[in-house]
């Protein structure tokens, strides 16, 4: 009964839960007269007639390749960085008992609380001192340098970790780097996975950086040329939705492939060792 | 509070206590785990907070180098109407997106952590929405709400008809905009449930063993193992969903702008019209500073509340 | 100190490498079906124009933002892409270069060369700020189907507001007998586009008071509030929602809507039906219609702006062949060339799309453009809604737009 119970609510939300992409695979497929009409009914949500030919025509309109492997290679440093220098950090804040932690870990998430919208100016004044305008630099090096969420989330989860554990190494002589690499990271493979998808998303959907620091289209990312399909006035928006279909797939799939390292339970806690 | 704890009974020096070897170490290691974060905060943060803290102090056009004013931006702030008004407005959004989102984002992540057939397949559905994002949804949320074609009412007008309720407006009626965002926010809460997921893989199975022998059912083995093990990724999802609420910003500006009575003119919406509309970039970092100034307050209170209940296996 | 410092000084290359002549074009989004025809004509150019060395920067999405964050950056663009109700502003704050006297001395193209009221939509202070593209202006588009259909005679140049009522209504419809209106008349115009055409301002002359209070303001946005309220032959915002002026009429659920050119590809693409357009309505006033087009605007941080101008004059001229199949011309010679009326796409009734600019005028030029519209709104939405009358709301709105010019005479823009 309890089974059953959970299997309708799951497909009562899910069925929710796809609309978004629903309509994304829809509006991909509609000609562009009928994507800018609004549905009168739910049996609008079946377009007339399919047009799997957006899909060719988005590579026929715009180099859809380079776009990714611009993007692909911001991301996958950034994911990088962000894990290393994060999970470092968060080290720092939850095992190291030095007595100003608090405050400097305070510092850390006050670093979040000011709306980026504010240093959007002096931070592209500074990057372009450094003549990092027009190039990945901006995008990705501040990743290295940790990011308040991962940080946080790192740092939580570290707390959980057992003190005992950490203890023992150390009478043991293991030295703090040896306790990171060798202890910690290893119990912490679902929140590296976490920080990792995050950055993953963040860094592939990210369209105001890479907006306001790239400029030749050779450096755009896929966001850059999923927005060159929009208009001031004229819109190609079936064409974007289909780019933007072809954007998003990689990401489910690597999350679909991902997700089982959530599965496996206990034997993480590191409790056995 | 450590400190004195590894202080070494037998050190007689009293006046400069000497650290034991594993503080000094802590220390050393402290400095170092940290310098990534610290010398990135040096090199891109701090110039440019240093500078939004004097901009704050200027009118600064954008184009004209800016101008002191003292705190002439700070007096305008209390006497601005709309600050008032946004501010309410993001404050009945945080209010209720943040506890709906963290509590919805747990349970989905306890219903998708059981064994589920086709469990992959779920966590990759509930998961989609927060990926797709962006320019593509403006058009799909108007259309949900749309008040006369849309996917909202055409599911609620069979229930509403019959209590001769007429249909909502959503977005058009002032009152029922903002609980509009507050339903689509509830969408994004597959983000919320992977960091809960990943919480409950931290949690011994033995405990739940344990309390199975003693004859706790799902309901008391939550209360009292699945909550407090997992109140650090609460407290986290709290905090960051706070901040980032409070933030809101990407959605109005695509979907309703300002929306009637100016019923979603969220802060940083208005923050971001000031700044950028109207060229007063100056004012826009005053009010950046303002909301700086509450979501750091409300953080040190969360926290502070946080000693009572979130629970760090670590420090037993 | 280092920030400040930075803030003052800029570095972008003047000369390229060959000693040529840089300029910086920041191109508006711009989807990829149309964008080929203006990279037919930034080749063009670069055949003809060996000295200059022309750099376009395509930029997808928020395009003002990202312009600004250029311009606080001193890295803006030598040419940028301007609309009429920015200029003002924009030239306050000093981010524009006065056109005139180069436009008088360049021996090919000279002021009279352009429709004037668009020269006079970009002229702000006495000076030109930049070069019209598009002479595009507020046109009414009509579905002649639909007219015939109701045995209504097309609109006409001497059209008033209550012949477009008149038509109107006749088109109004509920085809399915549902209670609910299924065709509509019109699309419910701009109110800033019945306030005009009624010889109303919102701002007076002198700039120092809000005149929506005036006899002419105050009927134009009742008859604006009228067309929703009381004949109900405009859309309610419930149907009308999500539907850009454009759509309704595509669906051919609107009879008429008032647009600009621009929306002419748009509706190519789009309406499998008959469409053409007219010149609006007339009110109690001169103007009909307000200037929409876009223009080039050469920035102040240009090193090269000789250069620059001379990209933005060649656009509006020779280059403008390259796009005229989806752009009016705000060039008079092209304007009225056979080459650009005779192209054979809809509408059929070019000629009207040039004739307009004769009854066209600039829309509100005010630096705090923003501001002002912003304080309007919210109180004119609610007299749209019903939920107050119009007198109401503009007893609303006069004192706070009075409180934003008076702040602005005191301190300028952007203080």
């Amino acid at each position: 009964m309890q089974r059953v119970l959970i299997y309708i609510l799951l497909i009562g939300l899910s069925a929710a839960m796809l609309l978004p992409f629903a309509w994304l695979v829809r509006s991909s497929l509609c000609d562009d007269r009928t994507v800018m009409q609004p549905l009168r009914s739910l049996g609008d949500f079946i377009p007339p007639t399919v047009h799997f030919e957006n899909f060719s025509e988005v590579f026929h309109s715009i180099p859809l390749l380079k776009y990714l492997k611009n993007t692909v290679f911001i991301t996958v440093l950034t994911i990088v960085g962000t894990i290393f220098s994060s999970s470092l950090c968060a080290y720092a804040f939850a095992f190291c008992r030095v007595p100003y932690r608090k405050p400097l870990f305070y510092a850390v998430l006050a670093t979040v609380m000011l709306p980026p919208v504010v240093n959007m100016i002096p931070s592209f004044i500074l990057f372009r001192e450094l003549g990092w305008i027009d190039t990945f630099k901006p995008l990705i090096v501040p990743a290295f340098f940790g990011s308040a969420f991962a940080i946080f989330l790192f740092r939580q989860f570290f707390l959980g970790i057992p003190m005992a554990l950490i203890e023992a190494a150390r009478i043991d002589g293991a030295k703090p780097l040896q306790i990171y690499w060798q202890i910690v990271m290893p119990m912490s493979r679902p929140v590296c996975l976490t920080i990792g998808l995050f950055a993953f998303v963040g860094c592939w959907n990210g369209f105001m950086g890479p907006l306001i620091y790239l400029n030749s289209e050779d450096n755009w990312t896929l966001q850059l040329g999923l927005n060159s399909f929009v208009g001031e006035v004229v819109d190609q928006t079936n064409l974007m939705m289909a780019c933007a279909v072809m954007v998003v797939l990689p990401v489910i799939v690597a999350f679909f492939f991902l997700q089982r390292y959530f599965i496996s339970g206990a034997n993480m806690s590191g409790l056995k060792g | 509070m450590s400190e004195h704890r590894s202080t070494p009974s037998n050190n007689v020096s009293v006046q400069k206590r000497r650290l034991s070897p594993m503080a000094k170490e802590d220390r050393l290691a402290f400095w170092c785990f940290i310098s990534p974060w610290l010398i990135g905060f040096l090199l891109f943060e701090f110039g440019p907070i240093v500078a939004s803290v004097l901009i704050s102090f200027t009118d600064y056009s954008l184009f004209n180098s800016p101008k002191w004013v003292g705190l002439g931006n700070y007096r305008e702030l209390m006497s601005d109407p709309l600050i008032w008004k946004s501010l309410g407005n993001t404050l009945f959004y945080v209010v209720f997106a943040v506890p709906l989102g963290t509590a919805g984002a747990l349970m989905l992540a306890v219903l998708l952590n059981q064994k589920v057939k086709g469990i992959a397949v779920w966590r990759t559905i509930f998961y989609l929405p927060t990926i797709v994002s962006g320019v593509a949804m403006g058009v799909l949320w108007r259309w949900i709400f749309n008040p006369e074609a849309g996917l909202a009412n055409t599911l609620l007008r069979p229930i509403l008809r019959p209590l001769g309720i007429s249909d909502p407006k959503w977005l058009l009626d002032p009152n029922l905009a903002k609980p509009a965002y507050i339903m689509m926010s509830l969408w994004g809460i597959g983000g919320g449930m992977i960091i809960f997921l990943a919480g409950l893989q931290g949690i011994p199975s033995h405990l739940y063993e344990a309390a199975e022998l003693d004859g706790a059912g799902p309901v008391r083995r939550f209360i009292h193992i699945t909550l407090p093990m997992l109140s650090p990724v609460i407290l986290f999802s709290l905090t960051m969903g706070t901040i980032g609420s409070f933030q809101i910003f990407a959605q109005a500006y695509v979907m309703s702008g300002r929306g009637p009575d100016n019923s979603t003119l969220f802060y940083v919406l208005y923050l971001f019209d000031q700044s950028f509309r109207y060229f007063r970039l100056g004012y826009g970092a005053a009010m950046a500073w303002l909301l700086f100034a509450l979501v750091l307050i409300i953080t040190m209170i969360k926290f502070a509340l946080a000693e009572r209940w979130v629970y760090y296996e670590g420090d037993a | 100190m280092i920030l400040a410092a930075a803030m003052l000084s800029g570095n972008r290359p003047v000369a390229s490498a060959q000693g040529r002549r840089v300029v910086v074009y920041a191109h508006p989004p711009c989807p990829p079906a149309l964008m080929r025809y203006f990279d037919e004509a930034f080749d063009d150019f670069r055949k003809t124009h060996p000295d200059i060395d022309l750099q376009v920067l395509h930029i997808t999405g928020n395009y003002q933002d990202k312009i600004k964050v250029m311009f606080a950056g001193k890295v803006a663009p030598d040419v940028i892409f301007m609309y009429p109700s920015d200029l003002a502003a924009w030239v306050e704050l000093g981010a524009l270069k006065p056109l005139d006297q180069i436009l008088a001395s360049n021996g090919k193209t000279s002021i009279t060369d352009y429709f004037p009221a668009s020269v006079q939509t970009y002229t702000y202070g006495g000076h030109l700020y930049a070069l019209p593209k598009d002479a595009s202006a507020e046109l009414l588009f009509y579905n002649p189907e639909l007219f015939r259909k109701h045995g209504l005679s097309f609109p006409t140049a001497d059209w008033t507001w209550q012949d477009m009522l008149h038509a109107a209504t006749a088109i109004t419809q509920d085809t399915d007998g549902d209670g609910r209106t299924d065709i509509f008349g019109l699309q419910q115009p701009d109110w800033q586009t019945l306030v005009r055409q009624n010889g109303g301002r919102i701002i007076s002359a002198d700039g120092t008071r809000c005149e929506l209070d005036s006899r002419q303001s105050m009927e134009a946005l009742e008859f604006w509030v009228a067309l929703r309220q009381q004949y109900k032959v405009v859309p309610t915002p419930e149907s009308g929602m999500d539907m850009t002026a454009w759509r309704m009429f595509v669906l051919q659920r609107a009879g008429m809507f008032i647009s600009m050119y621009p929306v002419v590809p748009v509706l190519r693409r789009s309406c499998a039906f008959e469409w053409d357009i007219a010149l609006p309505p007339r009110g109690s006033g001169q103007i009909r219609s307000a200037v929409t087009g876009s223009a080039f605007a050469v920035t102040s941080q240009s090193r090269n702006s000789e250069a620059a101008f001379e990209w933005a004059r060649w656009m509006t001229n020779e280059g403008m062949k390259h796009i005229m199949t989806f752009d009016i011309p705000a060039n008079i010679k092209l304007g009225q060339s056979q080459e650009w009326r005779d192209a054979t796409l809809p509408p059929a009734s070019k000629q009207v799309a040039v004739d307009v600019m004769k009854v066209a005028g600039p829309p509100l030029q005010h630096p705090a453009y923003a501001q002002i519209i912003d304080a309007i709104n919210p109180d004119l939405d609610r007299a749209n809604r019903g939920d107050c009358s119009v007198k109401e709301a503009v007893e609303q709105i006069v004192p706070k737009v009075n409180a934003v010019l008076a702040r602005y005479a005191h301190e300028g823009v952007g203080r």
